[in-house]
């Protein structure tokens, strides 16, 4: 899906969280937000998913008005940084939750619900811990589960707030590797925050820098290396 | 392990002296007495209505505390308003007060020549001196209990679960079923087992505003008193002892309750 950004902008109380920002991002896109922590990319991810109300602005999904949609209408796959799993249910019941929240004119059957849960299982590569419950999983482990709940709606978007901040280099790695496949093969929009400049230009089609609520640049990462706009993306990509 | 036998000597010291040797005086008094005795006592109209009353209200308000204290304690923790630490702080203050005040100061407020009493005799709503009336005592003294047990468990969810759930598509009403109500339960149950315990015993701040009629506003427990009072030990502890086994019952059956949801809805 392609999702249009224009002039959005964002204040917390008299604190300006983002200045209007305008950013294009084309269907089936893997776009990186990448800047130091108050740069404003968590927030622009947030007002995409709806979870926080911009103060300006418009969103425009596939050329539609998605200013005013609820959450819940949205339909973006979030992954929050702290996976957010629901710790009194398993893994099963955890990615199946979005499913069963349906009204019932269209919740899918209980077969189709566990036809899906168990094709995601296998996506994210843990078909054997079905049964297990969030603590009793590693945090690269709990990442993955949070990535298949998020798809198990079937969304129009990827969203995902620095996904791999939590884990270690190696563990990292193949995550990296891991949502870049998901996204190959599910041809998803997807849009991820970052603060370490590696991560957005090793994974990211797209990377947009940004920087105390402004984008100080967009563009693919070999150019945004070989030619950064300003001096802040000079120094941020070099650290 | 390295101290056991120091600290296990210690709890089984202080349990038998501050909890097993009253339960075992009041069992000894009951077997001196007789099953017949007992029964005999209990068995008499103005017992059984007492022990009714006792339990059913005490059963109420601490149903009552289970909703209105985990809404107060959700306020508490989630919402940021003036005078929040205020009110934060007068949760505990049926604690601190002693029970007769606050039996004294409801009755003040509730009598039929009260403040509040004069609004709602207006619509003939009596509350001082019938149930109603004890079971506001009752209510008074359990909330803290619920709320004070439900408070850390809420200020440990994390907004993002909430999140996570709208964000695939839940309704508020889906996620306050489905994922706060599960998380909340083991504490909420806690505490409405304190709250019923604290009011099943209570006699402070019932005794002012009940009236104490017999067979209609008299609790179990001014009832031991009575008979204390003649000197009539025996039946006094034939009373005890009745309301020891149905306290023992009801907590028995909140812990069934709390292993049954806690295997049921799994590691919270």
């Amino acid at each position: 899906m392609h999702i249009q950004i224009d002039e959005i902008a964002k204040d917390f109380g008299t604190t300006t969280a983002l200045h209007p920002v305008s950013l294009s991002i084309p269907s089936g896109a893997l776009v990186a937000l990448l800047g130091p922590s108050g740069s404003g990319k968590t927030t622009l991810l947030r007002i995409l998913g709806g979870l926080e109300l911009r103060t300006s602005g418009r969103v425009m999904f596939n050329g539609q008005d998605a200013t005013g949609l609820l959450v819940q209408e949205r339909r973006a796959g979030f992954v929050f940084q702290s996976y957010a799993l629901f710790r009194h249910m398993t893994v099963f019941e955890n990615i199946a939750y979005g499913l069963r929240a349906r009204p019932r004119a269209n919740r899918p059957p209980k077969a189709e619900i566990e036809r899906r849960v168990l094709r995601l299982l296998d996506l994210i590569q843990l078909p054997q811990i079905a049964a297990r419950y969030p603590t009793q999983l590693s945090g690269g482990q709990r990442q993955r589960v949070a990535l298949a709940r998020a798809l198990a709606i079937e969304p129009r978007m990827l969203l995902l707030d620095e996904p791999f901040g939590a884990l270690d280099a190696k563990v990292r790695k193949e995550l990296c590797q891991g949502l870049r496949n998901i996204h190959d093969e599910t041809g998803l929009t997807t849009v991820f925050v970052t603060h370490d400049q590696e991560e957005g230009v090793e994974l990211a089609d797209l990377v947009v820098v940004m920087s105390m609520g402004r984008i100080e640049q967009i563009g693919k990462p070999a150019d945004i290396r070989a030619r950064p706009a300003t001096a802040f993306v000079r120094d941020f990509i070099r650290a | 392990m390295p101290g056991l036998g120091l600290s296990a000597g210690i709890t089984f010291a202080m349990l038998t002296l501050v909890v097993a040797l009253p339960i075992g005086a009041l069992l000894w008094q009951g077997a001196e007495f007789g099953a017949f005795g007992i029964w005999a006592t209990i068995n008499r109209d103005r017992v059984r209505a007492a022990l009714w009353l006792s339990f059913r209200l005490s059963f109420l308000a601490a149903c009552f505390n289970l909703v209105f204290g985990v809404i107060l304690a959700w306020v508490l923790v989630r919402y940021r308003f003036p005078g929040r630490r205020i009110l934060d702080a007068a949760v505990d203050l049926p604690f601190a007060l002693p029970t007769a005040v606050a039996g004294i100061a409801l009755t003040a407020l509730y009598a039929p020549n009260g403040v509040l009493g004069g609004l709602t005799s207006q619509i003939g709503w009596q509350v001082a001196y019938t149930p109603w009336g004890i079971w506001l005592a009752l209510v008074f003294v359990g909330l803290p209990f619920v709320t004070r047990t439900v408070q850390p468990v809420i200020d440990e969810i994390e907004p993002e679960v909430e999140e996570a759930s709208a964000t695939l598509g839940a309704s508020r009403w889906h996620a306050l079923r489905h994922v706060i109500a599960p998380m909340l339960m083991p504490a909420a149950l806690t505490g409405f087992a304190l709250s019923l315990a604290r009011a099943v015993g209570e006699y402070g701040s019932v005794i002012f505003i009940a009236g104490n009629i017999p067979l209609r506003t008299e609790i179990a427990p001014l009832l031991i008193v009575i008979q204390l009072e003649e000197y009539n030990y025996g039946a006094a502890g034939a009373i005890g002892l009745a309301m020891l086994a149905i306290s023992f019952t009801m907590l028995l059956t909140i812990n069934l309750i709390q292993i049954w949801s806690r295997r049921r809805i799994g590691h919270v």
